[in-house]
């Protein structure tokens, strides 16, 4: 089965209805079914091994949450909830944001936010974030690397022994990089006319069909159920 | 090197600088975010904690887009992403927009650079995170009553209830401003000992 490739749009509407569904979430369950959703939404979209991976880490913390509260007590209980509370919030918007992000080319998200009359100073900045985040997690390990290599590890010990210099050690390399790659990126995409004032165009074309329609009601009809049993009526 | 300067609206590289920030002051953001899971004083705590460490990110950014909006963008974009991960409340859209508009006016006030001014524009911008805590205030019974429903444990509650004092609301206020006053002080430390000296700022 090849991938089915949604408009960028229909998929920031659909980020936008899993918060307000795990806003409005009436129990554990529900959220279950929600990332449920997600990873079929995954699956079509040609994801198959993040989505595999990421259905599997959900259900250990789904399992996780219900065994902490059924055979915890205590002090723990109250630690492992409260964390495990956390993060089941953010998980099945984090879970399609991932999707989402994997899916989208940074090109077409621009497209798309553009066709939604966003601002180039909002646009751009945004963009280079998404695109920036995983690069923080990279220049991470490389740092890390290089501080196990000088004998400067960034351990738990390393840290309540030296703790100024651990941070130093972590961040000038981190500030530094993110220094750099902003000049560089700059100079990169001026002379590809980031500035130009002309509306952007984009090759790849953008418009709703049929299949889009389909998956917002699809989640939209499970927001409504979300709502209905919360009020009682289900 | 390559600098920003001079007034003006922001250009296609002021843009690039402030969403690469944005990324880090996010990442260490969320960390914190996280770990205010683990107790409700971690939670109070939060907004000094991440004023602490997010000083060098800011003041390195302040110092490399010296223009308008700079501050703005950054609490914009940070927000709309709490927001996409479901974990904000109208509370701390409010504290955000107001903290950063304050953020935003010391810094056209200070005229960008000194270092005062910048300072500044930190504490008040990192006074909005105290946003995430502070519906224990506002609303005390209604929150109280939400997070319970939401499956948070009795004790956490209990220890909620014990911690929302009128003293301890000093002392989220309190946190921040301590915080980003230190991470600024660290932060030109490190401006003078590493980052003038590389020619990054």
């Amino acid at each position: 089965m090849s991938a089915i490739r949604f408009d960028p749009r229909t998929k920031l509407v659909l980020l936008f209805m899993c918060v307000l569904c795990t806003m409005f979430a009436p129990s554990l369950t529900y959220e279950l079914f929600l990332v449920i959703l997600a990873a079929v939404f995954g699956l079509l979209s040609g994801q198959y091994r993040y989505t595999f991976f990421g259905l599997i880490a959900y259900c250990l913390i789904f399992l996780a949450t219900k065994l902490s509260i059924y055979h915890l007590t205590g002090i723990w209980q109250a630690i492992f909830i409260a964390f495990f509370g956390l993060v089941n919030k953010v998980y099945p918007c984090g879970f399609m944001a991932g999707i989402m992000i994997a899916t989208t080319k940074t090109g077409e998200f621009m497209a798309a936010l553009y066709k939604i009359h966003m601002p180039d100073s909002f646009v751009i900045p945004f963009a280079v974030m998404m695109r920036y985040l995983p690069v923080v997690k990279e220049d991470w390990n490389s740092i890390t690397d290089a501080m196990k290599m000088r004998d400067v590890s960034p351990s738990l010990k390393g840290t309540i022994m030296h703790p100024v210099m651990t941070a130093e050690c972590l961040y000038v390399p981190m500030m530094m990089a993110a220094s750099n790659t902003a000049d560089e990126l700059s100079i990169a995409s001026v002379t590809r006319g980031i500035e130009n004032p002309n509306p952007r165009t984009c090759l790849t074309k953008i418009n709703f069909s049929v299949k889009d329609v389909l998956a917002v009601c699809f989640i939209l009809i499970y927001f409504i159920i979300g709502l209905l049993i919360r009020r009682g009526l289900l | 090197m390559a600098q920003s300067s001079g007034k003006g609206s922001l250009k296609g590289k002021d843009l690039i600088t402030i969403g690469i920030f944005s990324a880090i002051y996010f990442v260490i953001n969320f960390i914190f975010m996280l770990m205010g899971g683990l107790h409700p004083m971690m939670w109070i705590l939060m907004p000094g904690f991440i004023a602490l460490l997010t000083g060098i990110p800011f003041m390195l950014m302040c110092s490399k887009v010296q223009k308008m909006g700079a501050v703005i963008l950054m609490g914009t974009i940070t927000g709309l992403i709490y927001f996409v991960t479901g974990m904000f409340t109208v509370v701390i859209l409010v504290t955000f927009a107001a903290s950063c508009i304050l953020g935003e006016a010391v810094r056209s006030l200070s005229g960008y650079s000194t270092f005062k001014g910048n300072l500044l524009a930190f504490i008040c911008f990192s006074l909005g995170m105290t946003g995430s805590p502070l519906p224990i205030w506002l609303m005390h019974d209604k929150f109280i009553s939400q997070i319970s429903e939401q499956g948070m444990p009795a004790e956490y509650i209990t220890t909620l209830e014990k911690l929302s004092s009128p003293a301890m609301l000093l002392v989220l206020f309190l946190a921040p401003v301590i915080g980003a006053i230190a991470g600024s002080l660290i932060s030109k430390k490190m401006f003078q000992k590493h980052f003038i000296k590389a020619g990054i700022v």
